[in-house]
C-alpha cells in the first residue's frame, strides 16, 4: 500500500467506515510517515472546524416567501387555465402538452385567418405594356410582315 | 411552545391532502440545514434562496411520489442537489466557465493572515470543485454516512468514500502550510 491508499483508509476512519485491521495497518504506518501524519492532523483539525461553522439561517423575507406556497399553490389551482386542463385531462384523457399544443395551433390557425381577411393589396399599379407582332408569312411570293414592319 | 412530535411521515401524509400546517413543520425542521447546503454549494445568498424555495414548490407539490418511509430527509437533499446542479450549469451559460471556478482573488493563504476560522474554512470550502464539496458538507454539516450520501448524490458508497478522502486531501493541500504554525481547531 502507498500514502494514497493509507490516508484513504485514514479518511474513512475518520467517518467510522474503516475495517479495523485496515485502521491497524494505517496506524503503524503513520508512525513513521510525516506527511501521513500531516494529513491527519489537517483532517482532523478540518472535521472541527466545518462542524463549529455556523449555519446560515434565510431571511425572514425568504422565510414568509416560501410558508406562502401553499396558500399560492392553492390559488393558482383554483384559477380558469388549471382547472380547464385538470377538467380535460379527466374527462377526455388529453394530455396538458397535447392540449397546450392543440390552443398554440389554434391561435396560429385563427391569427392567419384574420390576416389574410383584413390585409390591404400594397402591389403599386401596374402599367400594362402589350406587345403585338405578327409573324411573317410569305403568301404567293408575296411577302407580309406586322404592321410596323418596314417594306 | 411544545415540540411537534409527529415525524416526518406523518407529516408528509397530511402534506398529501394539501396542508399547508404540516408544510411549515417540514420547512421549520428543513430549512436550514437545506440553506447552508445551497448556499454553500451555490456560493451565492440569492441564488440559494431561490434554491431553497424551489426545493419546498417542489415537496409541496410533489409529496405523493415520496413513497419510501423514511426518505424525506435524503429526498430534499437530493431534490436540493439537483436544483443546485441546474442553476449553476444555467448561470454558467450565462456568466460563461468561469463561474465554476472559485477565484475571486483571495486564497486561503493570504486569508489565513487575518480573517477568523469559519471564514477561511468557509472560503477554503468554495474553492473546492463541487463533487467534492457537496459529500464533505451532506458527511460533516449533516453528519449522512456513506450510504446516506449515496442515496443523495446517486454514488455508489465506495466512490463517496473516494470522493470524500480527495475533498479532505484537497482542503488539507489548501491549508496546510499554516497548519503547523495554527491550528484550525
Amino acid at each position: 500500500m502507498n500514502c494514497d491508499a493509507y490516508q484513504e483508509t485514514l479518511s474513512a476512519f475518520l467517518d467510522g467506515n474503516s475495517r479495523e485491521e485496515d485502521a491497524a495497518a494505517a496506524f503503524g504506518h503513520m508512525a513513521g510517515c510525516e506527511e501521513c501524519r500531516m494529513f491527519f492532523r489537517s483532517a482532523i483539525d478540518l472535521q472541527h472546524g466545518l462542524r463549529a461553522m455556523s449555519l446560515p439561517e434565510p431571511s425572514a423575507k425568504l422565510d414568509r416567501r416560501i410558508r406562502q406556497i401553499p396558500s399560492r399553490e392553492k390559488a393558482r389551482k383554483e384559477s380558469w387555465p388549471v382547472r380547464l386542463a385538470g377538467l380535460l385531462r379527466r374527462r377526455f384523457a388529453i394530455p396538458v402538452p397535447a392540449l397546450a399544443g392543440g390552443v398554440g395551433l389554434l391561435f396560429i390557425a385563427l391569427g392567419f385567418s384574420f390576416w389574410l381577411l383584413t390585409r390591404t393589396d400594397t402591389v403599386p399599379e401596374q402599367k400594362v405594356i402589350y406587345v403585338v407582332s405578327a409573324p411573317t408569312v410569305e403568301v404567293y411570293g408575296v411577302r407580309t410582315s406586322s404592321p410596323d414592319t418596314q417594306h | 411552545m411544545a415540540p411537534d412530535t409527529r415525524t416526518d411521515d406523518q407529516l408528509l401524509a397530511e402534506l398529501c391532502t394539501g396542508s399547508a400546517d404540516a408544510f411549515g413543520e417540514l420547512y421549520r425542521r428543513y430549512r436550514i440545514p437545506l440553506y447552508a447546503f445551497c448556499i454553500r454549494m451555490a456560493r451565492d445568498q440569492d441564488r440559494a434562496g431561490d434554491l431553497l424555495h424551489d426545493v419546498f414548490l417542489t415537496l409541496y407539490r410533489s409529496a405523493a411520489t415520496i413513497r419510501e418511509p423514511g426518505a424525506l430527509k435524503f429526498w430534499l437533499f437530493r431534490v436540493a442537489r439537483n436544483q443546485v446542479l441546474m442553476s449553476t450549469r444555467a448561470a454558467a451559460e450565462i456568466h460563461g466557465s468561469e463561474f465554476e471556478s472559485a477565484g475571486d482573488g483571495e486564497t486561503p493563504e493570504t486569508l489565513l493572515e487575518s480573517a477568523e476560522r469559519s471564514e477561511i474554512l468557509r472560503h477554503a470550502l468554495s474553492s473546492l470543485k463541487a463533487e467534492y464539496r457537496e459529500v464533505l458538507l451532506l458527511r460533516e454539516e449533516e453528519g449522512m454516512s456513506y450510504a446516506e450520501i449515496a442515496r443523495v448524490t446517486g454514488d455508489s458508497e465506495s466512490s463517496v468514500k473516494s470522493r470524500l478522502f480527495k475533498a479532505r486531501r484537497a482542503l488539507a493541500a489548501m491549508l496546510s502550510p499554516r497548519l503547523g504554525e495554527r491550528s484550525l481547531r
